[in-house]
């Protein structure tokens, strides 16, 4: 996939951060990120719960749960356009149609109660693409996904589905209107094995066949190495590593991303304990000044705990960036 | 156009106190309680030399009359302070008497299921296919009217609303797997559903019964209005209102006075009753 | 059976019936959710249960813990048959079987304190007095890795990973000789999982306590197991110590699953290999289970009931192409 190193440039979130304001303080849930993301290519963004990587999503789609969240600086910028600075009928154009979100739970992404049809349609007939009949481009919709019999399941209801066929339903909308960006907030999460893989290889080809970008936001390592090409480690709100996926499995340079490899129980290989990264992520009200990791970092030095490591790019050629002291 | 304000301050999350309600509740609790004391006069007080007294601010009034007297010369302020007692304590009764029923009924309904769900709900359908009315008249024939028999038809009427709410949350708390590991730590039903689940409705009871305390002002005075429920010399404020009927076109303080009273009570309640079951939902607490 | 602290289950069955008809309603169809499962774990050990959705792993949970009554079959614990006992005998039952779910934020009652929450079992069997409770469940803390002086908060005031720790010490608070695991740790980070399972296994060396974990994360379940049982649609298709399943997998469908399983390396990208879905329980296929999605089905596939038949010593498999 590295033929996509010189396409161009898709997204790009300058200085992102998103607050929290409630009643206990300030919640800095994104808190100042920067990321880019090519045209076509598979991007991982992985982190753990409170890592903000689901805010950086529905910041990406404007759709921060209001009144208390706000994004309160930054650009994110669609080619060149900035997202933050549209309006709302503006972004309702964009969502569904250039930029597409699927998220983790597929019997609750789709409406128990309308039929399928109905659903696939919405994205259609809001988006004004009906050219010819809406019932065949929905059929076409799961005829793309491989869903089996899609003629006749098309006037099924969600719950007829089992929760892999759903998925694939919802991946199929994401798609119809042939987004520029895929956003998929742990889409395999909530499947089972056989299930997940099937899902992760109908991404791949999706992304193949329509050329969209994919932003894959998940905690689990491995669905990142099976289809991303390029991965981002977020932690405590800010992004921590950038590296192509090859570079990170192999010689990852934040402790914090060799700590997750390290944790995965890897099929083949007893070995007793598992490696775990000691203590808890900490607080996103009250985030400590130096290095977020800091405190649970076994190489941490004095400075880490002081000032926040800028970003260093190790490599330049293999656009291998990573914000830690020891590197600097 | 996109950042208009100084972003840097935390905003003041509101919690919207809502001022107007909890004035109307704490105006009414304190007339309950220290009603007695503020009144000038007892509610059976009457005084024929003062009958018919418009209020102060009319002509024709006195500030020994505040609101105006009614046919018997009994002052209209004292007898709707001393009826704030009475509409609270009949509301309370009826609610602890189809609340106790009610609960225990959907409790039994929602945790144990089967046979005894079955037969309840069924009980309850039929239950709430009988007016009330109808049980109120059937009544007042047998025992005649009075406030007592208020609270027996308020209260053995009114439990399948509660049941059926109460059944509702149990059936949803059911499938956390608390409850399964209660069991499987060998607690009994009974434990199970008075340790366990009772604890995780009493927040929707909290807000139910806020709430409830306006219906029940509210249907007590209608019957006393009927005059199917207190019988007078009570101060019951909707007696008041049936009592001034028919004096509206001259005498409109005896009908408006107790309308009022009655119409703040409610709202109190009723807001307060929304504001409680918001600040108590839990998915509430981090905002 | 004597097995001591051990458990034995010997072809457990548990079919639903679906009934259908508003007024009179009839049978129409049975959901055969275990249909006759055996296996057996020594004390001190791990039997691992892997399966997918709807393979009935939750219901055998169910019926291990006395939730539910199989239709047919017995289940050993310690030697002793604990299907069709008296009430008073399953109270006592309880001290020695303990469980913990998966969801960190359902298995904690909101309104409780831990400290109520960790000592409960021991007030419902009467154990101890009040302040002995109290000491028992600090010294519970401790041994899960948490603060003993948050004894006093509510389960909201905790991350996922504290939860099951909590969820983990009240299992541990009758001392059990045997603890059934429901997911333990799928609803939890990676960073916490590692922690969890470390938990898991430093006190079963401690207090060599019995597990039965079930969970569809098969390295995690590699990784604690000392044999392993692998369920689909109601049945074990194949049963073995775990580094003969992993290293020698007797069965397409556990093939299939160990093939699908992602793996944390890009050099290693998996191909989907098994194509369709899990068939309804209402309706299995015919013979083997798994035929209409196996690769190597041959016409025997389809006829006659598949049983597990030992292949190598302590190895079984239902599929007749080993037997």
């Amino acid at each position: 996939m590295t033929d996509t190193i010189n396409k161009e440039i898709l997204l790009q979130i300058q200085g992102l951060k998103t607050y929290f304001f409630t009643k206990r303080g300030v919640v800095k849930a994104v808190d100042g990120i920067d990321l880019s993301i090519r045209r076509g290519e598979i991007v991982g963004l992985v982190g753990e719960s409170g890592s903000g990587k689901s805010i950086t999503s529905l910041s990406i789609m404007r759709l921060v749960p209001k009144p208390a969240g706000e994004i309160v600086e930054g650009k994110i910028l669609l080619y060149n356009e900035n997202l933050l600075e549209k309006s709302a009928e503006e972004m309702r154009q964009i969502r569904g149609n250039r930029i597409s979100m699927i998220l983790q739970d597929p019997m609750v992404s789709l409406n128990q109660i309308l039929r399928v049809e109905y659903q696939i349609g919405e994205v259609f007939r809001f988006h004004k693409k009906t050219n010819g009949s809406l019932r065949e481009m929905c059929v076409n919709v799961l005829k793309n996904v491989k869903v089996p019999s899609p003629e006749l399941r098309i006037r099924d209801y969600p719950f007829q589905f089992s929760g892999g066929m759903c998925q694939r339903v919802v991946i199929g909308m994401g798609i119809a209107n042939s987004p520029e960006l895929l956003i998929a907030d742990e889409p395999t999460t909530a499947l089972d094995v056989t299930i997940q893989s099937q899902i992760l290889q109908l991404m791949k080809r999706v992304q193949q066949e329509t050329g969209a970008a994919i932003l894959m936001i998940t905690h689990d390592l491995a669905t990142v190495a099976q289809i991303c090409s390029r991965v981002m480690v977020m932690y405590a709100g800010r992004i921590v590593e950038k590296a192509p996926v090859h570079t990170f499995y192999k010689t990852p340079a934040h402790p914090y991303s060799s700590g997750l490899i390290k944790s995965v129980p890897v099929l083949g290989k007893k070995t007793g304990r598992l490696f775990s990264i000691e203590g808890q992520p900490p607080s996103l009200l009250d985030p400590p000044a130096g290095c977020r990791f800091a405190s649970r970092c076994d190489q941490a030095e004095e400075i880490c705990h002081r000032e926040y490591p800028p970003e260093v790019t190790l490599d330049e050629n293999a656009n291998h960036r990573v914000s830690c002291w020891l590197h600097t | 156009m996109f950042f208009k304000k100084n972003r840097n301050k935390p905003k003041k999350v509101k919690n919207r106190i809502p001022v107007v309600g909890i004035t109307f509740v704490s105006g009414f609790l304190f007339l309950v309680v220290f009603g007695n004391w503020i009144a000038p006069y007892g509610y059976e007080h009457w005084d024929m030399t003062s009958m018919m007294m418009p209020p102060a601010w009319v002509d024709g009034g006195s500030m020994t009359h505040v609101l105006g007297t009614d046919a018997l010369g009994r002052d209209v302020f004292s007898r709707l302070i001393h009826g704030s007692r009475f509409s609270l304590l009949i509301a309370v009764a009826c609610i602890a008497c189809y609340g106790t029923i009610g609960v225990i009924m959907g409790l039994l309904s929602g945790f144990i299921g089967g046979i005894t769900d079955m037969v309840i709900m069924r009980l309850c359908d039929l239950w709430m296919s009988m007016p009330a009315i109808i049980l109120a008249i059937i009544l007042v024939s047998l025992m005649g009217p009075s406030a007592l028999t208020v609270v027996i038809v308020v209260g053995v009427a009114g439990w399948p609303g509660y049941a059926r709410i109460v059944r509702g949350e149990c059936l949803s708390i059911k499938q956390n797997d608390f409850i399964k590991l209660a069991r499987v730590a060998g607690c009994s039903n009974l434990r199970i559903m008075f340790s366990h689940v009772f604890p995780n409705i009493a927040n929707t009871l909290i807000v139910l019964v806020t709430l409830n305390i306006g219906q029940m002002i509210i249907l007590t005075a209608t019957l006393s209005f009927l005059g199917l429920g207190t019988q007078p010399p009570s101060p019951d404020w909707g007696l008041m209102m049936n009592e001034g009927r028919q004096y509206i076109n001259s005498a409109w303080w005896l009908v408006v006075f107790p309308g009022l009273a009655i119409l703040m009570a409610v709202l109190g309640f009723n807001i307060v009753g929304d504001w409680l079951r918001e600040i108590l939902d839990p998915k509430q607490r981090l905002r | 059976m004597n097995n001591q602290g051990g458990i034995e289950v010997k072809d457990l069955i548990k079919h639903f019936p679906v009934t259908s008809g508003v007024i009179f309603s009839r049978l129409i169809g049975v959901v055969k959710a275990v249909d006759g499962i055996s296996f057996s774990i020594g004390k001190g050990k791990t039997f691992g249960l892997v399966g997918e959705s709807g393979c009935g792993k939750s219901t055998t949970v169910n019926l291990i813990l006395g939730l539910e009554k199989p239709t047919s079959g017995d289940i050993y614990i310690d030697g002793e048959n604990i299907i069709g006992l008296k009430r008073k005998k399953v109270f006592d039952l309880r001290r020695k079987v303990q469980a913990v779910f998966q969801d960190p934020f359902r298995s904690l009652n909101p309104r409780k304190k831990i400290k109520q929450i960790i000592s409960e079992p021991l007030v419902v069997h009467k154990i101890g007095t009040k302040q002995q409770r109290y000491e028992r469940v600090l010294e519970l803390m401790e041994l899960v890795g948490l603060k003993p002086e948050t004894a006093e908060h509510y389960p909201h005031e905790f991350s996922g990973g504290q939860r099951q720790r909590i969820a983990f010490a009240r299992a541990l608070s009758l001392n059990p000789e045997m603890i059934i695991l429901d997911e333990p740790v799928s609803a939890l980070d990676v960073s916490i999982q590692a922690q969890i399972v470390n938990l898991l296994i430093d006190i079963q060396q401690k207090l060599k306590v019995t597990y039965i974990v079930i969970s569809h994360d098969l390295a995690v379940v590699e990784h604690i197991s000392d044999k392993i049982g692998v369920m689909y649609l109601g049945q074990l298709v194949e049963l073995a110590p775990v580094k003969d399943l992993y290293g020698n997998p007797l069965h397409p469908y556990t093939k299939a699953l160990l093939a699908s399983v992602p793996v944390a390396d890009p050099e290693n990208i998996k191909e989907s290999v098994l194509e369709g879905e899990v068939p309804s329980p209402l309706n299995p296929p015919s013979g083997c289970n798994f035929h209409p999605r196996c690769s190597k089905m041959k016409p025997e596939c389809k006829k006659g009931k598949k049983i597990l038949r030992e292949i190598t010593p302590g190895h079984f498999s239902s599929c007749p192409l080993f037997t």
